[in-house]
């Protein structure tokens, strides 16, 4: 298969002309078993783009906390919705680390990203931060509510999380479609006041967060 | 993006052979389809076009291979080939079962030559932050 000519790959030009606010990428962020494949389908206005592949003995990480689980994705998600007239792209990465390969390129031309967490193994999602953080990417955590888990104070998950006073913290339930909405305006908001410099450095996030939120049972 | 469209429906997808095509920036974004394709089975195969990019430059690397300059995956009904150029835009193609493969691929490459400087449109890169690398 050497038909194909060579092709160098100079980094991506800084700016682009792009195609205005018709359309975003936001790149979902967080351990394996977070939700994030489940979190995609629910807000998805197309059938999305699923790479899970059956999890087999050998490849499996600590599922202590995702029992129930069987697949993995081992390339990406990727759905698309509408927001108030924008084109909302989202991309998914692969929750294990030995795809984080994969990151620089699926970030790629992404507005923001969100951090999916679960607060039985916060720890899990730190390296996910790190690496938002090193990309300098705006970005917020997505706290998703695991039936029967343990609800924080939001101060406690951003000490738990080691995250500035302008990072939002927004409870979700990854199935609920409003509720995943309301994430991505979140961050499009997000972006928007970083973007315009209307937030300061230290200025404090708008929360999403309610210490009484519970997820509604699905059958 | 429609003069692009046009090359796509207009020339591309009249090589012999060729069944249908979408061209995909580096990030990802569907910039042209061609007519047979509805919009949202176009949007999936850019990100997918986007993601096997990015994972066949994974392989590459690990193997010490140099850069991905396509690749042709082998379907019961026909032939999938992207097609990169410099920029890390693609091309992703179905092709017919029975098409001349080693015409095709040329083909796609003098295409994508000559598409190449349209193919570097890309999101709007402008909201994400003034930090960004």
């Amino acid at each position: 298969m050497t038909v194909l000519p060579a092709a160098a790959h100079p980094p991506a030009p800084r700016s682009r002309p792009g195609p205005g606010l018709s359309s975003l990428k936001i790149v979902l962020t967080g351990p394996f078993g977070v939700g994030k494949t489940t979190l995609v389908g629910a807000v998805s206005e197309i059938a999305p783009v699923t790479t899970e592949a059956r999890l087999s003995a050998a490849a499996v990480e600590d599922t202590t906390h995702v029992p129930a689980k069987t697949t993995t994705t081992v390339a990406m998600d990727f759905g698309r919705l509408s927001v108030d007239g924008v084109t909302v792209y989202v991309y998914g990465m692969p929750g294990q680390d030995r795809f984080w390969f994969m990151w620089d390129a699926l970030t790629l031309g992404a507005a923001g990203v969100i951090v999916v967490a679960d607060t039985r193994r916060l720890a899990d999602s730190f390296r996910h931060v790190d690496y938002v953080e090193h990309a300098r990417l705006p970005f917020v955590v997505a706290v998703n509510q695991f039936p029967g888990a343990r609800t924080y104070p939001v101060a406690d998950l951003r000490e738990a999380l080691a995250l500035g006073p302008e990072v939002p913290i927004v409870d979700i339930d990854a199935r609920d479609r409003d509720c995943v909405r309301r994430l991505l305006i979140a961050l499009i908001e997000h972006t928007l006041r970083t973007r315009s410099g209307i937030l300061a450095p230290h200025t404090a996030a708008v929360d999403q967060h309610d210490p009484t939120f519970q997820p509604k049972e699905h059958p | 993006m429609t003069e692009l469209n046009y090359l796509l429906s207009n020339n591309l997808a009249r090589v012999p052979g060729v069944s249908q095509a979408v061209a995909v920036s580096v990030d990802g974004l569907l910039l042209a389809w061609t007519g047979g394709l509805d919009r949202d089975a176009a949007e999936r195969l850019a990100a997918v076009a986007a993601g096997l990019s990015s994972l066949l430059r994974g392989a590459a690397q690990d193997f010490g291979a140099g850069g991905v300059q396509g690749n042709i995956t082998d379907l019961a009904g026909g032939y999938l080939i992207l097609t990169t150029v410099s920029t890390g835009a693609s091309l992703l193609t179905l092709v017919h079962r029975d098409a001349d493969l080693a015409f095709v691929t040329e083909e796609l490459c003098r295409f994508a030559d000559q598409v190449g400087d349209q193919l570097t449109p890309a999101f709007a890169t402008g909201l994400a932050g003034a930090g960004r690398r």
